[in-house]
Formats: C-alpha cells, structure tokens, sequence
C-alpha cells in the first residue's frame, strides 16, 4: 500500500485530487444552497398563514368569464381535479363573491347593511328589491386550515361542498349577525345567477380568522358560504353556474407540502397548463409584513444559486473525466512497467478505481469538514467520479491498448 | 523443449507498403538454454521476442510453450507472463518513483513468490548495484537501472528469460558479470532468449539465430564473430 502511494506521481495525483475537491464542493454547495431555499420558502410558508403562493393562469382567453371561446365546462372541471391531485401542493379555495339578496322589508335589508355597511339595491324586472352582499366561498381544506371556529349551530359538512339543488346552500356568518340571526333563519337569493334559498347554520367566534395577504381577516362581519363543486352529472342543468364556478375555484393559492419546493409544483402545474395549451400558470406571491419581504428577498438572491451550481459541476464532472484520462495516460509508463513485472490487468484497474474512490471520500470529508455535508441524493452522484474513473481506465487500459504500451514503452529507453 | 516457434510469420504495413518481418520461420528453446537472436535492425527480432512475451501476435504459425499450443493466445501467455517468464524490455520499465529494491518487490509480489532480501542483494552484488537498491530508479543511471532490470528478471524468473539488448549500457565487464549470472541460471535450467549484439553474449549463448530478409536461421556462433 504504502509503496503504491509512492509510485504515485504526487504532483498528478494532487492535481487529480483537486478536480474531485472542487466538484464535489460544488455539488455539496449547491445542494446547500437548496436546502438553504427550501427552507426559506418553508419558513415564508409559514409566515405568511400557509398560503404562498396564488395560483392563476396567464391565459385570460382562456379564463374569460363570458367564455367568448366556448370552452366547454368539462374543460375546467378536468383541470380542477387534476390540480387537487397535485402531489407538490395543496389547492386552497377563497374568494369574495357577491351574491344578491332579495328583501321585501326595509327591515330585512337592514340587518345586513348595519353588519355590512351600505350596499348597492335594484330592481329586478318583476319588482323584486335586492341589495348585493359580499360573501367570502371557503374550500373545506380552509376550515381545518385556519382557527375558525364555531360557537352556535354547526360547521359545514362534506355535502355542504357539493351544490344541492334539492336542499338550501347552507350559511355561517360572524359572530356580529348573532344578534339580529338565528339558526335556521333562511332568505332567498342569487350566486352566480343560480336562484337558491340560503340557509344560517352557524356563527362563528369572535376570534376566527383567516389569512391571505397581509394581516389576518377576522370573520365577525363576514358571510361565509361553501365553494361548492358541481356534480358532473348535474352540469347539463347548471352549466352557466358551473362555468363560472369552476373558473373561479381554478384561480386560487396554493400551500407548498412538506418535502417539496416550487421547482415541483412549476413542474408538475407547467404539465397540466399545457395539456390545455396554456403556457404555465402564473404564480403571486403574496408578502405578508417586512419580515416576509426580506425572507422572499433571500429566496431571490438564494433561488438562482443551486440551478447555477449544478450548470457548474456539470462541466466539473466532464472536467474531472478529461483530466482523469490525461493523468492515467501520464501512467502508461508505470502502468506498462507492472504490467511486465506480472501484476493483473485487472489488479491495475482496480488500483486507479481505488485511488479515485479515496479522492473523493476525501472530497467528501473535506466538504462535511466546512460544513457543506452531501445530501443522501448526492451520495448517488458522488459514486459518478468512481465511475467515470473506472470507464476512463477501461478505456485507456483495453487490452488493445495494453499490448500497445507493452510494445511501445518496452522499447521506449529511458 | 520449453519454446517452439513453428513456421511462424509475421509482417506488418507500412504507409500501404508491407514488410516481412519474418517467414515460416522456426525457433526452439531449451531448458537451460542460452539463445542469442541477432540482426540488423528494424528486422523483427523485438517483435519476436513481443511475440513471445504475449504482446503481440503471429500472422501464421504456430507457437508453443512446454508442448501447449499457446498460439496468439494473450491471455495464457499473460497467465505464464506471471508464473513463468520473466522479461528484460529494451526499455527497462522501471517504476522510477520507488527504489529498486522496491521494483524488485512489484515483480516478486506480482508473481507471489518470496524472494528475501540477501537473495536480491547477492544478485545485486554481482552486478556492483548493492549500495543501490535503496536509491529512487530516477537517480540512477541507464547502466545502473539495465543492471537493476537484469537482476529484477533473475530474482523472479521462473523457467524463461526474455531479454531485449540486456548489455547494451553496460561495459565490457559489467556485461561478462552479467552473462556470467545467466550461464549460471541456465546451469540450474532456466532457458534465455536474448536479442542482442553485443558480441560476448553472443559467444556465450547456445544457440544464435540470425534475422535477415525475412529469414531466421540458425547461425554458426564463428561466422558471428
């Protein structure tokens, strides 16, 4: 052992040596570098209530809600489910939706504008009175989501999601309405232009909230009522609805899952934008407070680092292979004189494997030593330098080749 | 018979040109057997002696090695490379980072024999390179390492001896102490086969043979001299 160390020419072997150093370095920083991105969107995550990111396409042909193009609803619905089925993220629903309440009495459209404020009324052709009320559609994933909390009648339920025409759209509203609303109240009017009877099953505590943007929206005076899905067998009957339905609950936020960053999500969202011709979706972030700003200002400065660094040990890698062929072909010699001497074919392969495997354990000590420890998954990668070694000395030492340096360097005095 | 080169040819292309090196030509070896190869050169008598050793091969012919046709047959003459030849190249093949006691032990462990260190030193001795064995290759001199590469073959060489221009960077007394250590291993059976010119070996070897024009022939050991 220790005489095959001598017989290394040290100045070749540190250079070798070297290579391996910096590329793993490279690939362990930009592994590094990731980890380190990945736990600052984790961290901007959390900060900002668990919604990262608002997920809406860039098409708005596509997304024209008068639907100019024709796009069949089933086109929508499709997508939908198959953006809930993403593996990377989790689809949140929330958004403000006016809905029009029809009211005989003054008194009646009172109680709500003293909770709501004063609201725009009409008309309609057969004399009915309404006013526009702003109410807020929650997906159920929300509710378990957020402390939002009920302390009269009942939450919502998994049917509550679906829309029934048989059955009232049930209501919850915040803990203000408590005074003039029971449970049980109902009144009547339009969402979306679908005509139904609402439903008051519950009332929310006065501390439940809910967070897109940048402060928590305390649900006191809010009017919450189910993001409903429409079954595809009732579509035929509600298409206009679910039209705009199913556009409305495409374009929403996202929260990240565990394990995973937003280089999965662009992959696995630019696979299903395309599949509709669309070219991706676009993605909002939504800063929360400064302390966000400057978490989402790193994840700028940190984001473009790994995709970098990996550019870089790719051409270290394909370095490493040139400069490990040059260094073994600077051996013939040494290698030819072995080889004369009865050492195997295969025991000087062997030998330039080894050599090149404690190079980069050594690599590898030396990066977990400036703390930059490889991940489990560059583990894999590191076992490419061994191999790179071991295809550059089958190469190199081919028995053609061997016979040609026997023949060649037992002539060649000196 | 230990070697046996039956109607061997070989010839090789240059620029489109060929050339024989050697045809239908046939070379036996002894045990114990000194056997000088001689010629002008660029006539072949390496590539016989490569042909020997494995690393290259015939065009036609046979080659056999203690009755077994080896013939073109790189693998088992790699296998008796490491049990039983050993090889004096023109161009010495030492490791020059290690010492040439140390090049001596490559071979010896090669070849997993055990071989101690007063045998190598009284091969060395002979030679006058003892106070050597311990010195880095790269500090000697091309006489000191032929005599070193000359000791390495002896101390590992099993029933064969192939030796290219063995003498040629020694002086004249060097290279008689030299001839003298083969005869004595040929006493106790080892077989030689050298490719030289120089005109003691030639006068000590059993047999020589003459490359020329294509011919190998046996040669009188007088009409060398």
């Amino acid at each position: 052992m220790r005489r095959y160390i001598r017989e290394i020419d040290l100045r070749f072997a540190l250079l070798n040596l070297l290579f391996v150093v910096i590329t793993v370095l490279t690939v362990c920083f930009a592994s590094y570098s990731q980890r380190q991105y990945d736990v600052r969107v984790a961290e901007y995550s959390k900060a900002a209530g668990s919604l990262v990111n608002q997920l809406e396409f860039t098409d708005h042909d596509f997304y024209d809600t008068n639907n100019v193009f024709d796009i069949p609803v089933e086109s929508y619905l499709s997508m939908y489910n198959q953006i809930t089925s993403c593996r990377s993220f989790e689809l949140y629903e929330i958004k403000h939706q006016p809905i029009d309440i029809n009211y005989q009495t003054e008194a009646e459209h009172s109680r709500f504008s003293k909770i709501l404020g004063t609201s725009e009324t009409f008309e309609s052709e057969d004399g009915t009175m309404y006013f526009c009320a702003d109410c807020t559609q929650m997906s159920q994933n929300c509710f378990d989501t957020y402390p939002i909390r009920i302390s009269e009648g009942r939450a919502f339920e998994e049917d509550d999601f679906v829309l029934n025409p048989d059955a009232p759209l049930p209501v919850l509203l915040g803990s203000d309405f408590a005074d003039d609303f029971s449970v049980g109240d109902s009144f009547n009017g339009c969402y979306l232009d679908y005509e139904t009877e609402f439903e008051v099953v519950g009332f929310f505590t006065s501390d439940s909230y809910y967070v897109v943007g940048e402060y928590p929206k305390y649900l006191n005076r809010t009017i919450i009522i189910p993001f409903v899905s429409v079954l595809p067998e009732d579509i035929d009957n509600f298409r206009d609805f679910a039209f705009l339905q199913y556009t409305s609950k495409v374009t929403n936020y996202i929260h990240l899952r565990e394990g995973y960053s937003m280089n999965d999500v662009y992959q696995e969202t630019e696979k299903i934008a395309n599949s509709y011709g669309l070219e991706q979706f676009d993605y909002y972030g939504i800063m929360i407070n400064a302390k966000l700003g400057s978490i989402e200002t790193d994840i700028d400065m940190v984001g473009f680092l790994p995709g970098l660094l990996r550019k870089i040990a790719c051409f270290l890698f394909a370095a490493f292979a040139a400069v490990n062929f040059e260094l073994l072909h600077s051996r013939r010699r040494t290698v030819a004189a072995r080889l004369i001497c009865g050492v195997k074919h295969s025991t000087v392969i062997w030998q330039w494997l080894t050599e090149n495997l404690v190079y980069t354990l050594l690599a590898l000590a030396v990066a977990t030593a400036i703390g930059l420890p490889p991940s489990p998954s560059d583990l894999m990668l590191f076992a490419i330098m061994p191999a790179i070694a071991l295809v550059v000395s089958l190469i190199v030492l081919s028995q053609r080749s061997i016979n040609k340096i026997l023949t060649e360097e037992a002539k060649n005095v000196g | 018979m230990l070697v046996e080169l039956k109607k061997a040819s070989r010839s090789f292309s240059n620029f489109g040109r060929e050339k024989v090196l050697f045809s239908n030509a046939d070379l036996s070896l002894k045990a114990g057997e000194i056997v000088a190869v001689t010629g002008a050169s660029g006539n072949g008598k390496s590539t016989l002696l490569n042909i020997l050793a494995g690393f290259e091969t015939l065009d036609e012919g046979s080659y056999f090695y203690q009755k077994e046709d080896v013939t073109n047959n790189r693998r088992r003459i790699g296998e008796l490379r490491r049990t039983d030849m050993s090889i004096i190249p023109q161009g010495l093949l030492l490791i020059e980072q290690l010492t040439a006691f140390e090049n001596i032990e490559v071979a010896t462990e090669a070849k997993k024999i055990n071989i101690s260190r007063e045998t190598v030193e009284e091969y060395a001795r002979e030679l006058e390179i003892e106070p050597l064995l311990d010195i880095k290759v790269k500090k000697l001199s091309l006489g000191e390492r032929q005599r070193i590469a000359i000791v390495r073959a002896l101390v590992c060489s099993g029933n064969l001896v192939l030796a290219d221009e063995p003498t040629s960077a020694l002086n004249h007394d060097l290279a008689l102490k030299a001839i003298e250590l083969f005869r004595r291993r040929a006493d106790s059976g080892t077989a030689f086969l050298m490719i030289t010119h120089d005109l003691s070996l030639l006068d000590a070897a059993d047999t020589v043979y003459s490359l020329d024009g294509g011919r190998l022939e046996k040669t009188k050991k007088q009409q060398i001299s």
